[in-house]
C-alpha cells in the first residue's frame, strides 16, 4: 500500500530516498499503477530532477530518463528509429505518460525501444557510476540503480524497426530492428526480439559490405540465429519466418534509402 | 495527505490516501465523466483527463501525483452550463451513441484543436488513438473534429448529411439525439452513477477449474470479517432452475442454471458471492473462503462433447433440467439444442447442378466487449425490490429475478438507465438475479460491476460455429441446392442455444434464390464460458459460411463473384418459404419480401469500389484483391414477440412517450420522439420519452433481434396515431363537425373546417374539473409481418505475400434500411458494425489453454480493433427503400451491419493472393501457413 510520495530536488536526494524499505521511483507511473507487480509503500518523484530534457549535439543526442515518449516523438533530432520505437506505443495517451527512465527501469520484455536503443549503440547513464553503461549490457544486467540519461552517438547511421503484433494496440509478438553501417563508425546489425525471452544481436561482418548479401542469404542468417518463443498470438514458426523476411527487406530497404524508421 | 491540485480551473485540496487511484479520487469529487473500463489497463481511455494541458489516464495515476498540478475533465468543457461547440459538434456528427468514452474523445479533441488548429487525418488518429470506441466505428470523428474547427470561426458552419423522405419533417432528418446532452457532457447517467453512500459492494469468487464438483466450501471466515453482509453460495441460494437468457416467454432456451451450483462447469464459473461493505472487504473475504473441489474431466471443444464416452457437462443434474418448447435438447450427450429442415429437395438439386462444392467454415469465439462493463445495483423501496439495470430486456429480467425470488411482478421495478453498449450480451440476466437475492435477503443496497477480466470469463460470447456447406449450381450460375449443416459451441449453459444456430440459416439461406435448401444444426455443451446473444446472432457466422461458399462455387464455375450473386439474390415480392422451418421451437411462417434494396446497393457498391478493376501497389510483393458480401437482418421477431406503448398530451399541449423500450446507445428513444413528432405535427423538442422503466412505462420485449425501429417504433407511431384520433374526436365535437373535416396540423393545432383548436388548449380542457381527463394513445403492436433490412459490403485488400500482413485499404458498404429515421445516427451505428466486424473477421480471438482457462482477459492481448484499424477509406451509404410495415417504411439498421467484413475479407485475401483462408481470425499467420511459406 502507498503511504507515502516524496519529491527529492537533486539525485542525491533521490538516491537516498531510494534507500527507505519499500520505496520506488515513479515516472510516468504507468506500470506502477496498473498493478500485478510488487506495490511500493513510498513513491520518489522524479519531477524535479530535472530529467525531462533532450539534448542534441554532434556528438550524439542525450535523452533525459523524465522524458516522455511523445517528447521522443515531438523533438527534432532525436534519431527516426527511436521515434519509431516510441511510436509503436500506438496510444497517444499512453505515450505522454510513459517515460524512457521507466521503459530502462522495467525492460519489458516486448520492448521496441530498447532493441532500437541497442542497435544504435547506445550508452545508459546511472546515478550510481561516472561512466555510461552500454545498452547490451544495461539490458543484460538490469542494475538496480535510477537511471540520469540515454546517450545514442551521432555515427550518422540508419535504423529501422517493425514490429509484429495482433493489433496496433495487442502485446507484440516480435520486434526486428535493422541498423546500417554508419559514416561516422558503428557496425550494421539486426536485433531480433521475441518479446518472451528470446532476443539476438547479430553483427556479421559481411552485413556492412556492399553489395549486401541477398535477401535469402540474410533470411537464412536470421534462422540460423534466432530461435524463438511462441506466444498466444503467433507460433515459433512463424515467428521464426516473419522475423528473417521482416530483417533482410529492411536491411536491403535501409541500403537503398527506400525505407522509413 | 492532504493534496492540492486545480479542478476545472478551481483551486482544490482534499485528503486522500497518498495511493489512491487518481480516477477514484475524481469520481469522489463528484467527477462522473471520468469512467473505468478497462481494470486499469491503459486501454480503453474511460479515465482519460487533461493533465497539465496533456491527455494522461487518471486510472494509472495516483492521487498524489496530482499534488501542484492542473486536471480538466469534461466537466471543464461546458460553457455557462451549455454544451461547447465541440460537443454540439459530436452530437450533430452523430459520434455519440453508447457514450461511455465520449467524455473522453471530446477532452482528446479538445486538447488537439489547442495544439493544432487545423488537424489533418494523421493528426486525429493520433489523438484519438487511445479512447476505446466499441460503437462508432470512429469514422464520424473527423466530421465532428471538422465541424468543431470550423465553427470557432462559423458557429453556424453545418456538415452535409444526407437525409431522407422529402415529404416528412422530422423522420428521416438530422436531429440531435434526445439524450445526446447529458451523454456528451458526461452527466449522471449509468447505473454507477445511481449508487448512494452506505451501498454494498459485491464481489464474486469464480471457479479455477473448467468442471469441478463442490466438496465442501467454507465461509466462516469470511463470514468472520468485519464488514461482511452475507455470503452466497449453493447451500444458501433459491433452489430454482432457469435459464438466463432474456427472451420472450416461453423461451427456446433450456432451464439449466441455478444462482448457484454445486458443479462448477466453466473456468469462472460462480462459486459464491461476497456482499461486504465495500469492495476491499469484499475481496479479502472472497479470498477467505476455502473451497474444496473434485476436478472432473472436461470438455472443452465441439469434438469433445460430441465424442462417444465424453464426460457430460450436465451430467448431475439431467433430471433437473426442462425446456419450455421443443428445442431438440438431449443433455445426456451434451446436445442443448438442434433442429433440421428443408424445401424442396436438395439431393434432387445437387443432381441438377454442373458444379457443387463442399466446404467447411469455423468461426472464433469473440466477446461484445460493452465499454460499460455489466452492472447492477439494486435496493429496496420498502418492500419493493428496485433494480437499476443496463439490461437490453428490462420486462424479462423483472420476470425472471421474479421467479426465482418466488414474489410477484408488482414487488420489482426495474429501471434501464443509459447503457454503456451491450452489443446483445446485456440481453442474458448474468448478474441482476444475485444481486436482486442479496438484496431482498439482506435489506441492504447492493452493487456490483464486472471488471473487465469477468466480462471475459463470465459474460457471453459469440457462438464459435463449424459449417460444411454443400453448395450446387448450373454452368450459367443457377443455383440449384444449398445445404448446410452447423455444430455451435454453446459454452456451459444452452442461452441461446437453438435460436443463434437458426438465425445463422434464416439470416444466410433466404438471401438465395434456391428452390432446395435444407439445414441441420446442433448445439453441444462445453466446459467453456457459456455464448450467447451478440450483434448478428448468428447472422455473421452464417454469412461467412453461405458468402465463402458461393464464392468458392462461383470461383469453380469460372463466374465471376458478383454476376453469380446478381443471379441469384432474393427480390421483392419472394416468399421465403425456408422460413416455415425456422420457427425457433415454434411452427415458423413463410414471409414475402415486401422491399429489397439489393439490386441498387450491390451496383452502387460495385461502382464505388471499382469492381472488375484491378488494384496495384507499388511493392512487388503486395497483392491487392477485392471481396463482395451481400447480408439480410430482420426487424423483430413476427409473431413471437410484442411491443406496448402509451402516448399522453400534457397540460401545455407537449407530449410523452412512455415506452418500455430499450435504448441501448442506438438512438431509439430519438427514434420514437421522431415518429411521435410527425405522427403528431409537432416540433421533435415537444416530445419527452420515458423508455425502460417496469412501473412507469408499458411492456416491450426488449432491444434484441433489431426489434428496436420496427416494433417499438412502430408501437409507438400507433399510440401517437390513436391519441391524433382522440383528439380529432374530441375536436370535432367541440367544433359540431364531422372528424372527416378535421385534421392536426403542425405546429400544435387541431384544424377543423369551423375553428382551430390549439393543443395547449385541448389538453387544459381536457384536465378541467369538467374535462374529459388526460388524453392518451395506447397501443400494441404485434404483426405477421417483417421488414426485412439488407446491404451489399464491398472491400479492397492489400496483402503483403511474404509477410502475410493485410491492410483493407478500403471499405464499402450500401444499406437498404427503409426509411433511415435518424440518418446520422444510423450511419454510426454501422460504422460501428464495419469496425467491430472487422475486428470479428482479422483480429479478435478468445484464446483458451488445455484446461479451459481464457488466457485473453484484457481488451488488447483479446485484439480489439481501435482507430489505427480504421481502413483508410471507409464508407456507408443508406439507400431508401419504400417498406410498407415499418414506421414510416423504417427498418432495423445496427444488427445487420456486422455481417459482411469476414466474407468479404477472406474473398479478397482471395482475390489478392489465391488463398481460401476458412475459419476465424484472418490473421497473416494462416496466410502464409496456406501459401507454404513456412
Amino acid at each position: 500500500m502507498i503511504t507515502d510520495i516524496v519529491r527529492p530536488n537533486t539525485v542525491a536526494e533521490a538516491l537516498r530516498a531510494k534507500s527507505m524499505p519499500g520505496a520506488a521511483y515513479l515516472g510516468g507511473g504507468t506500470w506502477l499503477n496498473a498493478g500485478g507487480g510488487p506495490e511500493p509503500s513510498i513513491l520518489i518523484s522524479l519531477e524535479n530532477l530535472g530529467l525531462a530534457t533532450i539534448e542534441v549535439a554532434e556528438e550524439g543526442c542525450t535523452i533525459g530518463a523524465a522524458v516522455s515518449f511523445q517528447q521522443l516523438i515531438d523533438t527534432a533530432g532525436v534519431p527516426g528509429a527511436v521515434k519509431a520505437a516510441a511510436r509503436l506505443t500506438a496510444s497517444r495517451t499512453l505515450r505522454n505518460m510513459q517515460t524512457v527512465g521507466g521503459e530502462l527501469g522495467l525492460c519489458p520484455a516486448d520492448s521496441a525501444l530498447i532493441p532500437v536503443l541497442v542497435a544504435l549503440d547506445a550508452a545508459v547513464l546511472l546515478a550510481g557510476s561516472r561512466k555510461p553503461l552500454p545498452i547490451g549490457d544495461f539490458w543484460v544486467d538490469k542494475p538496480d540503480d535510477l537511471v540520469l540519461s540515454v546517450t545514442i552517438p551521432e555515427e550518422g547511421r540508419t535504423a529501422a524497426v517493425r514490429a509484429v503484433s495482433r493489433t496496433s494496440h495487442s502485446p507484440r509478438s516480435l520486434v526486428v530492428v535493422a541498423g546500417a553501417p554508419g559514416r561516422n563508425g558503428g557496425q550494421a546489425c539486426m536485433v531480433l526480439s521475441d518479446c518472451r525471452e528470446e532476443c539476438v544481436v547479430i553483427r556479421e561482418p559481411e552485413l556492412n559490405r556492399w553489395p549486401l548479401p541477398t535477401r535469402e542469404k540474410i533470411e537464412e542468417m536470421v534462422r540460423a540465429a534466432f530461435s524463438p518463443t511462441a506466444d498466444i498470438h503467433a507460433s515459433a514458426a512463424y515467428k521464426r519466418y516473419v522475423a528473417a523476411v521482416l530483417a533482410a527487406d529492411l536491411l536491403h530497404g535501409l541500403a537503398a534509402g527506400k525505407v522509413t524508421a | 495527505m492532504k493534496v492540492s491540485f486545480t479542478l476545472n480551473r478551481l483551486a482544490r485540496t482534499v485528503t486522500a490516501e497518498p495511493g489512491e487511484c487518481l480516477q477514484v479520487l475524481l469520481q469522489r469529487m463528484g467527477i462522473p465523466s471520468v469512467r473505468s473500463a478497462d481494470d486499469r489497463d491503459g486501454f480503453a481511455g474511460a479515465d482519460t483527463i487533461l493533465f497539465d494541458g496533456r491527455a494522461m489516464l487518471a486510472g494509472l495515476m495516483v492521487a498524489a501525483q496530482a499534488d501542484g498540478h492542473s486536471i480538466e475533465t469534461v466537466e471543464s468543457l461546458l460553457e455557462n452550463g451549455r454544451l461547447s461547440a465541440l460537443q454540439g459538434a459530436m452530437l450533430d456528427a452523430g459520434v455519440v451513441q453508447s457514450a461511455y468514452t465520449s467524455p473522453a474523445s471530446a477532452l482528446l479533441i479538445e486538447e488537439l484543436l489547442r495544439r493544432s488548429p487545423e488537424p489533418t487525418e494523421d493528426e486525429v488518429r493520433d489523438a484519438l488513438s487511445g479512447v476505446f470506441s466499441r460503437a462508432t466505428g470512429y469514422r464520424q470523428f473527423f466530421q465532428a473534429v471538422e465541424l468543431a474547427r470550423k465553427r470557432r470561426t462559423d458557429p453556424a458552419f453545418t456538415i452535409p448529411i444526407e437525409e431522407f423522405r422529402d415529404d416528412l419533417r422530422v423522420v428521416g432528418k438530422v436531429r440531435r439525439r434526445v439524450d445526446g446532452v447529458k451523454l456528451v457532457a458526461g452527466m449522471k447517467a449509468y447505473v454507477e452513477d445511481r449508487v448512494e453512500q452506505g451501498s454494498c459492494v459485491l464481489v464474486m469468487l469464480r471457479s479455477p477449474h473448467a468442471h469441478a464438483r463442490i466438496r465442501g466450501i467454507d465461509t466462516a471466515a469470511a463470514l468472520a470479517l468485519p464488514g461482511v453482509v452475507a455470503v452466497i453460495t449453493h447451500l444458501n441460494c433459491p433452489d430454482i432452475m432457469y435459464t438466463f437468457a432474456g427472451q420472450g416467454y416461453p423461451e427456446p432456451s433450456p432451464y439449466d442454471f441455478r444462482m448457484f451450483s454445486p458443479v462448477v462447469r466453466h473456468v469462472g464459473d460462480r462459486v459464491a458471492a461476497v456482499v461486504a461493505e465495500d469492495a476491499a472487504i469484499a475481496a479479502e473475504a472472497a479470498g477467505l473462503i476455502v473451497v474444496d473441489y473434485e476436478v472432473l474431466p472436461a470438455v472443452l471443444s465441439i469434438n469433445d462433447a460430441m465424442a462417444s464416452g465424453a464426460p457430460v457437462v450436465h451430467g448431475d443434474q439431467l433430471e433437473r433440467i426442462t425446456c419450455e418448447l421443443s428445442i431438440g435438447s438431449d443433455a445426456k450427450r451434451n446436445l442443448a439444442a438442434s433442429a433440421s429442415g428443408a424445401v424442396g429437395d436438395v439431393e434432387k438439386g445437387f443432381a441438377e447442378a454442373d458444379a457443387v462444392v463442399e466446404r467447411s467454415y469455423t468461426t472464433s469465439k469473440v466477446q461484445c466487449t460493452p465499454l460499460e462493463s455489466h452492472v447492477v445495483y439494486t435496493r429496496m423501496d420498502g418492500d419493493r425490490l428496485v433494480i437499476h439495470a443496463s439490461t437490453q430486456v428490462p420486462w424479462h429480467l423483472r420476470r425472471i429475478v421474479g421467479r426465482i425470488l418466488g414474489i410477484r411482478e408488482n414487488r420489482i421495478r426495474v429501471i434501464k438507465e443509459r447503457m454503456g453498449g451491450g452489443y446483445g450480451s446485456k440481453q442474458d440476466i448474468l448478474l441482476e438475479d444475485v444481486c436482486a437475492w442479496a438484496t431482498f435477503t439482506t435489506g441492504r443496497s447492493v452493487f456490483y460491476k464486472y471488471t473487465r477480466e469477468e466480462e471475459f470469463i463470465a459474460a457471453t460470447t459469440r457462438h464459435p460455429i463449424r459449417y460444411t456447406v454443400k453448395m450446387g449450381a448450373k454452368k450459367d450460375g443457377t443455383l440449384t441446392a444449398i445445404q448446410l449443416t452447423g455444430d455451435a459451441d454453446t459454452g456451459a449453459f444452452g442461452n441461446h442455444a437453438l435460436t443463434v444456430p437458426m438465425n445463422s440459416c434464416s439470416k444466410s439461406l433466404p438471401l438465395w434464390r434456391c428452390a432446395n435448401m435444407a439445414f441441420d444444426l446442433r448445439s453441444w455443451y462445453t466446459n467453456v464460458v457459456s455464448s450467447g446473444a451478440y450483434q448478428g446472432y448468428g447472422a455473421p457466422q452464417g454469412s461467412f459460411a453461405v458468402q465463402m461458399a458461393a464464392a468458392e462455387l462461383a470461383a469453380t464455375l469460372g463466374i465471376d463473384l458478383l454476376t453469380f450473386i446478381r443471379k441469384n439474390h432474393v427480390r421483392q415480392g419472394d416468399v421465403l418459404e425456408i422460413l416455415k422451418s425456422l420457427g425457433e421451437g415454434r411452427p415458423g411462417e413463410a414471409v414475402t419480401v415486401g422491399s429489397c434494396g439489393l439490386d441498387k446497393a450491390l451496383e452502387e457498391g460495385a461502382a464505388s469500389i471499382g469492381w472488375g478493376v484491378r488494384g496495384a501497389d507499388s511493392d512487388p510483393d503486395v497483392r491487392v484483391g477485392k471481396g463482395v458480401a451481400f447480408i439480410q437482418q430482420g426487424s423483430g421477431l413476427p409473431g413471437l414477440d410484442q411491443a406496448c406503448a402509451n402516448v399522453k398530451l400534457l397540460s401545455d399541449g407537449t407530449f410523452m412517450v412512455l415506452s418500455g423500450g430499450s435504448d441501448l446507445g442506438t438512438g431509439l428513444d430519438t427514434v420514437l420522439a421522431k415518429v411521435t413528432a410527425e405522427t403528431l405535427c409537432c416540433d421533435m423538442d415537444n416530445v419527452a420519452v420515458l423508455t425502460g422503466d417496469t412501473d412507469m412505462t408499458p411492456f416491450d420485449k426488449g432491444a434484441y433481434a433489431s426489434s428496436g425501429t420496427f416494433f417499438t417504433g412502430n408501437a409507438v407511431l400507433k399510440a401517437a396515431q390513436a391519441l391524433a384520433d382522440r383528439m380529432i374526436d374530441m375536436v370535432a365535437g367541440i367544433l359540431k363537425e364531422p372528424r372527416e373535416g378535421v385534421h392536426l396540423a403542425h405546429p400544435g393545432v387541431v384544424q377543423g373546417t369551423k375553428g382551430s383548436i390549439a393543443y395547449a388548449a385541448l389538453a387544459h380542457r381536457c384536465s378541467t374539473g369538467h374535462g374529459e381527463g388526460e388524453l392518451m394513445g395506447s397501443a400494441a403492436f404485434v404483426t405477421h409481418e417483417n421488414a426485412i433490412p439488407y446491404g451489399a459490403h464491398f472491400c479492397e485488400v492489400a496483402v503483403n505475400a511474404r509477410t502475410g500482413a493485410i491492410d483493407v485499404r478500403r471499405y464499402h458498404a450500401v444499406h437498404d434500411s427503409g426509411t433511415p429515421i435518424n440518418p446520422d445516427l444510423a450511419m454510426g451505428q454501422v460504422y460501428g458494425g464495419i469496425l467491430k466486424s472487422i475486428g470479428h473477421a482479422l483480429y479478435e480471438e478468445m484464446i483458451f489453454d488445455a484446461d479451459g482457462r481464457c488466457l485473453t482477459t484484457g481488451l488488447a492481448d483479446y485484439g480489439a480493433p481501435m482507430i489505427q484499424e480504421l481502413p483508410r477509406d471507409v464508407r456507408v451509404r443508406l439507400i431508401q427503400t419504400d417498406d410498407a410495415f415499418g414506421p414510416f417504411g423504417g427498418k432495423s439498421v445496427a444488427e445487420i451491419s456486422v455481417n459482411g467484413a469476414a466474407p468479404a475479407l477472406a474473398i479478397a485475401i482471395h482475390d489478392a493472393v489465391g488463398v481460401w483462408i476458412r475459419d476465424w481470425p484472418l490473421t497473416p499467420e494462416k496466410i502464409l501457413s496456406a501459401l507454404g511459406r513456412f
